[in-house]
């Protein structure tokens, strides 16, 4: 080392070869600048200049390896462990901070993990999620850019899923979903009932939807929708419908829910239908090993064809779940649903409950199946007169999504569904199959 | 020191500043103000390597007087001028006064101070009117040859290190200390060697240089 700079370098001031704290996000290039003027400095001889831009450089691009090098150098090494020893103690803080839900406080110490190149990964993952969280979606992929480089197999998978959520999501986003599928029994015939040219058709699908998150993950939201569902050989049965939600998000150290209010429109072969006024809160928090995520909501349907006035009224939801991961790639959940419809035919008033199970697994990146099973017994609840009886029924619910993530903005889902309905009153016992793929384009577009 | 300040936050008003130098020029400016001169040449010299057509030169040049690096400062006062003769003004005039004065280019200080004045305040005013007072002490007498052999040696030392603005700098001082002197001793060598250099410093004042 040059004795010239070395005593440069110990009158530096003391605070030129203590920890540097990173900007946010990471930004090489406007490092670069920085770069020429440090190396300028140092090889003019001005060391104390010369920290200050080196110090820069490490302030954008924390894994600059000759900045790193050129500070080791200027500071004897002591800045390397000082560095090391702070930054680690810095990511311990932050994750305490980021469990207590103080997000300020764990952003902040995150950042100086980043000075480190062995905490860049995991402080980069955590910094992208607080991010994430409030809808900073362009610096939260940016972070989880670094995490994915992670030799930490686990953290890079995690940070890639992340990331592909990050370009979804935002303050404002945009999703469509366009599809198609095969439906056995598009009018619910009972079994049994034969039908000329059957009750199966083709079915396409159409799903658009917007959504605004000013504050992120958290506080308010709204969301507009459309949706089509159009048959191939009965038109009749054709839906499309609209709809809005307002909603307000709860993202807590433990507890996360949600409360929304929403507004529903259908028409059904081109004619209006139903309106939907629907009032729902959902809660989850983990306890031990399992998170219980837990649901309930009350709707107020009104049907707008007069043959359909009866079926009228309020239909209550609740659904209890406990949520339990073995291993990185598969949860499996199990719970319990239950229903309530009062209508204004009160002998299509039912209560109905049952058990359901559910599976999801990773089976690679970008690529996940969801599977999902359940049973409820249903009692309706007054004597159906023109039926002769009182209805007992017993739904047997299957379904199945594989989904595949083909890009950042696009995935392809393939899904299949069974319902089988029983009844004791034997016609109106049915089976139902629907299967088909679907193209889904999802972007944060703020 | 505030008015050099207000010049760079106006800086970022200028069609000619590109965007992205303006962040660095004001933090530059932020530092200068606080005194954190170091911090401030690397803001500015960012700026220059980003395109400020010539603005940040006079900055970097400033910063240089601040951290004691007056040579360099010369020659960074040479480019600005040369660059962006029109963005001078009193206040740097003084910076580049005092810059020649820590080299020992005392009549090149005496010059630039003289066309400082109270230009840029009372303050500088007092200050400048004590530094010529000491400049014209030393030249109550004619320079001794010993001296303007100084200046002789340290424009060859700084010529052999490939810095001819600096070593114009030393001879037209040893020129005009020549001319102080009924002898003229070693004008005509001086005068062929500033001739030879390749480059030579823009006027500082008006075009006065020998």
């Amino acid at each position: 080392m040059n004795p010239g700079l070395l005593v440069a370098a110990l009158l530096a001031e003391p605070g030129l070869c203590g920890p540097v704290t990173p900007l946010s996000p990471p930004d090489p290039a406007a490092a670069a600048p920085y770069v020429e003027v440090a190396e300028a400095e140092q090889a003019a001889g001005d060391t104390e200049t010369a920290l200050v831009a080196w110090r820069e450089v490490l302030r954008r691009d924390p894994r600059n390896a000759r900045a790193r090098a050129a500070l080791k150098t200027l500071c004897r090494g002591d800045w390397a462990e000082e560095q090391a020893e702070a930054a680690a103690a810095s990511l311990l803080s932050g994750l305490s901070h980021f469990e207590r839900g103080e997000d300020a406080a764990a952003a902040a110490a995150f950042h100086e993990a980043l000075a480190e190149p062995e905490l860049v990964d995991t402080a980069s993952f955590f910094l992208g999620v607080l991010a994430l969280r409030e809808g900073r979606t362009d610096e939260a992929g940016t972070f989880f850019d670094a995490a994915a480089t992670s030799p930490d197999e686990g953290l890079a998978r995690r940070a890639g899923e992340l990331r592909l959520r990050a370009a979804r999501e935002g303050r404002v986003s945009f999703s469509g979903r366009l599809g198609g599928e095969y439906d056995s029994n598009v009018d619910l015939a009972p079994d049994g009932t034969l039908r000329q040219g059957g009750s199966g058709d083709g079915v396409s699908t159409a799903l658009a939807e917007l959504s605004v998150r000013p504050w992120g993950q958290r506080g308010p939201y709204a969301r507009v929708s459309g949706n089509y569902r159009g048959h191939l050989r009965f038109p009749g049965f054709d839906l499309a419908g609209a709809g809005g939600a307002l909603g307000q998000a709860h993202l807590g150290p433990v507890l996360q829910g949600t409360v929304e209010y929403g507004l529903d429109y259908l028409a059904l072969g081109g004619a209006p239908y139903l309106l939907a006024h629907r009032l729902r809160g959902a809660a989850r928090v983990p306890v031990g090993p399992v998170v219980l995520e837990g649901s309930a909501a009350v709707r107020r349907e009104d049907f707008l064809v007069t043959a359909y006035e009866g079926y009228s009224g309020w239909r209550g939801t609740m659904r209890l779940d406990a949520e339990w991961s073995p291993t990185e790639s598969l949860t499996l959940s199990a719970g319990w649903c239950g229903g309530l419809l009062r209508t204004y035919d009160l002998a299509l008033g039912y209560v109905e409950h049952g058990p359901r199970a559910g599976l999801s697994l990773g089976l690679g990146p970008g690529l996940r199946m969801l599977g999902e099973v359940g049973y409820s017994p249903r009692g309706y609840q007054n004597f159906d007169n023109p039926l002769g009886a009182r209805r007992e029924d017993g739904i047997l619910d299957a379904s199945a999504v594989l989904e595949w993530d083909v890009s950042r903005h696009w995935s392809v889902q393939a899904s299949m569904g069974w319902r089988g309905a029983s009844s004791n009153v034997p016609e109106l016992s049915y089976g139902r199959f629907t299967g088909g793929l679907a193209l889904v384009w999802s972007r944060g577009l703020f | 020191m505030k008015r050099l300040a207000l010049c760079l936050a106006l800086l970022g008003l200028t069609e000619a500043t590109p965007p992205d130098a303006t962040p660095h020029l004001l933090q530059g400016a932020r530092h200068f103000r606080e005194g954190r001169f170091s911090h401030a040449l690397v803001e500015f010299k960012v700026a220059q390597r980003l395109g400020t057509d010539g603005e940040a030169d006079w900055y970097i040049a400033a910063s240089l007087v601040k951290l004691g690096r007056a040579e360099e400062a010369l020659e960074a006062f040479a480019t600005a001028r040369k660059k962006a003769p029109d963005a001078r003004d009193a206040l740097l005039d003084y910076y580049h006064a005092l810059a020649c004065y820590e080299a020992r280019l005392y009549l090149c200080a005496d010059t630039l101070l003289d066309a400082v004045g109270d230009a840029s305040g009372p303050r500088i005013g007092e200050q400048v009117r004590k530094l010529r007072t000491d400049i014209a002490a030393l030249f109550r007498s004619a320079p001794t040859p010993g001296s303007i052999d100084w200046y002789h040696a340290r424009a060859a030392q700084v010529r052999a290190t490939g810095r001819p603005v600096l070593a114009a700098h030393y001879l037209e001082e040893a020129v005009r200390l020549a001319g102080k002197r009924e002898d003229r001793y070693r004008l005509a060598e001086a005068r062929e060697v500033l001739g030879a250099l390749s480059e030579r410093p823009a006027p500082r004042v008006g075009g006065d240089s020998p």
